[in-house]
Parts: C-alpha cells; sequence; structure tokens
C-alpha cells in the first residue's frame, strides 16, 4: 500500500486515519499462544501481501531445558527436511565460542533455548515464504539458563525448496520437549 | 503412551483450537533433541 501524502488544509478523515494507522512500516498479523502440548502451529499467516516477516517469540518448556524449532508450514502440513543453517553464540560459562549448523535437517533449531528458571526470547525474520524461492531465516535468540548457557546466538539459513508456505509451526527440542508457554507474534514488512 | 496435542491458531478466521495430533502428523516428528544441560 502506497504512503499518502496529505497536503495543507487537506481534510483527514477517519477512514485515512485508520489505514494509515494500521499500516506503518511493521504491520501486525497475528498472535498465538500455547500453554501446553507438544507443538504450537499458525496457519495461513504468510500471504502474498508481504515478502518480509517478523516473529517475536517467548517462552520455556515445561521441564527439562530444549531449544525452540520450526518447521514451515503449507495447507496444514509441516516440511520435514531441507533446512540449512549456521549458529555462532558463547559459552557463558567457559566464554569460548559456540557453533552449531543444520545439514538437510527436519528444523529450523532458533537456539531460544530456555529451562526451567524462566522463559527465553528471539526475534525470527522470514523472507519469501510465500514466494516461490528458497524460504530465508534470521534469528537472534536468548537462552535462559544463565551461567550454564549460551549468549549472543544468532543464527541464519534457508529451507532449500520453492514452496510457498502459509504458516509454521514451533516445537521444543524437535518435539522431545512439552510446552510450558509459548507465545508468538507475527508481523509483516510493508511493501511499497 | 500419553496422547500428543498441539495448538492450532488460523491468522485468517482468528481461530485457536486445542486437538490430539494425528498419527500423521506424530509419525512427520523429527527425531526429538536431547534436553541440553541446565
Amino acid at each position: 500500500m502506497a504512503v499518502k501524502t496529505f497536503t495543507t488544509g487537506e481534510v483527514l478523515t477517519a477512514s485515512d486515519t485508520n489505514t494509515y494507522l494500521n499500516n506503518g512500516g511493521l504491520v501486525y498479523i497475528t498472535e498465538a499462544t500455547a500453554t501446553s502440548g507438544t507443538t504450537l502451529s499458525v496457519n495461513n499467516c504468510f500471504t502474498s501481501t508481504y515478502v518480509g516477516y517478523v516473529l517475536y517469540m517467548t517462552g520455556a518448556p515445561t521441564a527439562s531445558a530444549y531449544g525452540c524449532d520450526l518447521r514451515m508450514r503449507a495447507s496444514g502440513t509441516d516440511t520435514s527436511t531441507g533446512y540449512y543453517y549456521g549458529m555462532t553464540g558463547v559459552d557463558i560459562s567457559s566464554g569460548t565460542a559456540v557453533a552449531n549448523r543444520g545439514n538437510n535437517a527436519s528444523v529450523f533449531a532458533t537456539y531460544m533455548v530456555a529451562g526451567t528458571a524462566g522463559r527465553a526470547s528471539a526475534v525470527l525474520q522470514i523472507i519469501n515464504p510465500q514466494v516461490a524461492q528458497y524460504t530465508n531465516f534470521m534469528c537472534q535468540a536468548t537462552d535462559s539458563r544463565g551461567g550454564s548457557g549460551y549468549g549472543g546466538q544468532s543464527t541464519t539459513g534457508q529451507l532449500l525448496n520453492t514452496t510457498q508456505y502459509d504458516g509454521f509451526s514451533l516445537v521444543w527440542g524437535a518435539g522431545g520437549g512439552t510446552i510450558g508457554y509459548l507465545n508468538v507474534k507475527v508481523y509483516g514488512y510493508r511493501q511499497a | 503412551m500419553d496422547p500428543l496435542y498441539g495448538t492450532f491458531h488460523d491468522a485468517e478466521t482468528g481461530e485457536t483450537v486445542t486437538r490430539e495430533l494425528t498419527p500423521e502428523e506424530i509419525a512427520a516428528f523429527p527425531e526429538p533433541s536431547e534436553p541440553f544441560t541446565e
């Protein structure tokens, strides 16, 4: 949607006000929360209206510490192969660098790691989910394990297919963990 | 084995449902990860 330029003396209608207040640079699309179970899936959040999206996530599993993993979803079915990614971070206890990767993995690992002590958060940008191109991921996340955890997790990668996705699923530990709390908000980057 | 559940949110309708996962959905799960050290 193009930005409208108002001129001096022009009447600012309620319609225009509502339209342009609701269509800033980052546009809210939806929000979902789970407080139990194994998966949190969001359908029909990726459309051709936007090319780039941002997910804000926060949560923790019920027991033990797990990382939050994402799978892309099309027409209600998750894709479980083809994720390639690299992660860098710091082991807070030792101060040494940490690196992990997914090589044709079954999930995109956000490295948002939470244990029993508290929730962690992540900001995940997804580019081209609804375009017939590779889907791109860029994620920064926190770890709630304190001195036994990671810091500075940054993970980027791609899903190497041209499927047009309309949603995603989140799980703890590729499904090994149970959801204690998981909230995700989805925004789209406004096109011109 | 206790049934597995999922929460499903539809951004178009705003509806959220929690239901038991189907055998197909469970079969499609990846290999679970080991927990991280706390």
